[in-house]
């Protein structure tokens, strides 16, 4: 069964009634990439561990208010908005205040690689100094498997825009990671 | 060769994901989730013996309501036939004419063979002989009764309904849950329904604002389109329901403004929030 063809509602619908096995398919498929949306978005470990709990638990809390046809959406969007409002009230740093439309920057450094650092680890820097609107578009697209629409959904503007950051964000990456390549 | 470098990119970046949750989460998640879903199996599963007690609890309350309801019914349709007992009876009672309004059917000294009718339920036996002047002023008395009843049932209908109206909207469970009550958009309008203790204050843009003990708590835009409503804490006294603990985290499809985060409640109905707390509520009303 592919992504695509993942039914996370019937999974969702049958552990409503009462299915234990449906909520561990359920939670089996979402654990890693919504964890490592969290981490990437800039959460060290204990706080990504602490926040990919509270969703869960607003999931399970919750559920019987989700009526909508995308589940996953909801759930990133539950992260997503936990994940923010953790960066507002402790790390506001994390937020940032550079434009997340703005292109490419043609400072980025790779000095990195030239020093020998692992090409995993840099990608993993790469994408946490990506403007956190672009880094948003990557991780929803590339880890959580959303479609434009839905991201742009998520994040209540245009799809044009979603895609103009999407394109930013891995011209960005490409330039960064240019070594690895 | 760019796709080449996106390609490479992307498994680069699918090399990168290693980090998972620890054990201790993924059993802390599960234990809750199975929690929920064994009350939720219980409910589902009970035995089938369970299941007839309740069967049987269940229907023999469906028959004692439905046997109470008829009585009750079938008692205030009798009431019209009681009420000759009092007074109409009098010129066709021989045995009784100075009787008196009984208060219990026991302490009547009315018997069936008298008066036709049955002293206990007050219904008319089928031997009691009556004259037709009798059966026709009973008859046009029967009407007025009935008249009078329906006034009186008519009035006592009204009531509990305004009583209702002016009861406190219980908290609902929902968490998003929300009352906009239907509200004037003219200053006179407000005026006249508004209770004493609010100010109600019309700026020359047209804007109205009501005012709590100083505290705003309500302005309307009037416009052609649908007038434009912003309720704050304290609207609770014009009607408006809201669950001021909303968190913009349990609500979807919320925008991030320059000031405001606005996530639709209803249509037509959008929460604001500074931050996560809930600062007003704007609605269109058309």
């Amino acid at each position: 069964m592919s992504a695509d063809e993942f039914d996370d509602i019937g999974l969702l619908n049958a552990w409503r009634d009462g299915d234990m096995k449906a909520f561990d398919r359920l939670y089996q498929h979402f654990r890693q990439p919504l964890f490592l949306f969290l981490m990437r978005r800039g959460h060290a470990q204990a706080e990504a561990e602490e926040l990919f709990q509270d969703c869960w638990m607003k999931v399970i809390n919750h559920s019987g208010g989700f009526e909508g046809e995308h589940f996953k959406a909801w759930l990133y969007t539950v992260a997503r908005n936990l994940s923010t409002d953790r960066m507002r009230k402790h790390q506001p740093e994390l937020l940032g205040d550079n434009d997340p439309d703005h292109g490419p920057v043609s400072e980025f450094s790779t000095e990195r690689v030239r020093e020998g650092e692992d090409c995993i680890e840099l990608v993993k820097s790469s994408v946490a100094g990506l403007p956190l609107e672009q880094r948003d578009v990557f991780l929803l697209q590339h880890e959580a498997g959303l479609s434009l629409q839905q991201i742009a959904d998520l994040m209540a503007v245009g799809r044009e825009t979603i895609k103009s950051r999407l394109r930013y964000a891995m011209d960005k990456l490409k330039q960064l990671l240019a070594d690895c390549l | 060769m760019n796709d080449q470098h996106e390609k490479k990119l992307l498994a680069l970046y699918r090399r990168s994901r290693q980090e998972e949750p620890s054990q201790l989460t993924d059993e802390r998640i599960r234990q809750a989730a199975h929690k929920v879903a064994s009350i939720r199996s219980k409910e589902e599963k009970m035995p089938k013996e369970d299941r007839r007690w309740l069967w049987g609890l269940s229907t023999a309350a469906v028959l004692v309501l439905s046997f109470s309801i008829v009585l009750q019914v079938w008692m205030d349709q009798d009431e019209p036939f009681a009420v000759p007992q009092e007074s109409a009876l009098a010129p066709v009672s021989r045995a009784a004419p100075d009787l008196k309004p009984a208060p219990a059917p026991a302490a009547s000294k009315l018997d069936a063979d008298d008066t036709g009718f049955d002293s206990l339920s007050g219904m008319p036996t089928s031997a009691a002989p009556m004259s037709e002047q009798a059966v026709g002023k009973e008859e046009s008395m029967f009407e007025e009764d009935l008249e009078e009843k329906a006034a009186h049932q008519k009035a006592l209908q009204k009531k509990p309904l305004a009583h209702r109206i002016e009861q406190p909207v219980p908290d609902s469970p929902s968490l998003d849950a929300v009352i906009i009550p239907q509200l004037p958009d003219t200053l006179e309008g407000l005026q006249t329904m508004l209770p004493r203790q609010l100010v109600v204050e019309q700026s020359e843009s047209g804007l109205i604002v009501v005012y709590m003990a100083n505290k705003l708590i309500l302005t309307v835009q009037p416009q052609a389109a649908g007038s434009v409503y912003k309720a704050w804490p304290g609207s609770e006294a014009l009607g408006v329901k809201v669950n001021w603990q909303l968190n913009p985290q349990q609500l979807m499809a919320c925008k991030d403004g320059s000031v405001y985060l606005t996530c639709p409640l209803q249509r037509n109905v959008d929460a604001h929030f500074e931050g996560t707390r809930l600062d007003f509520i704007l609605w269109r009303q058309e």
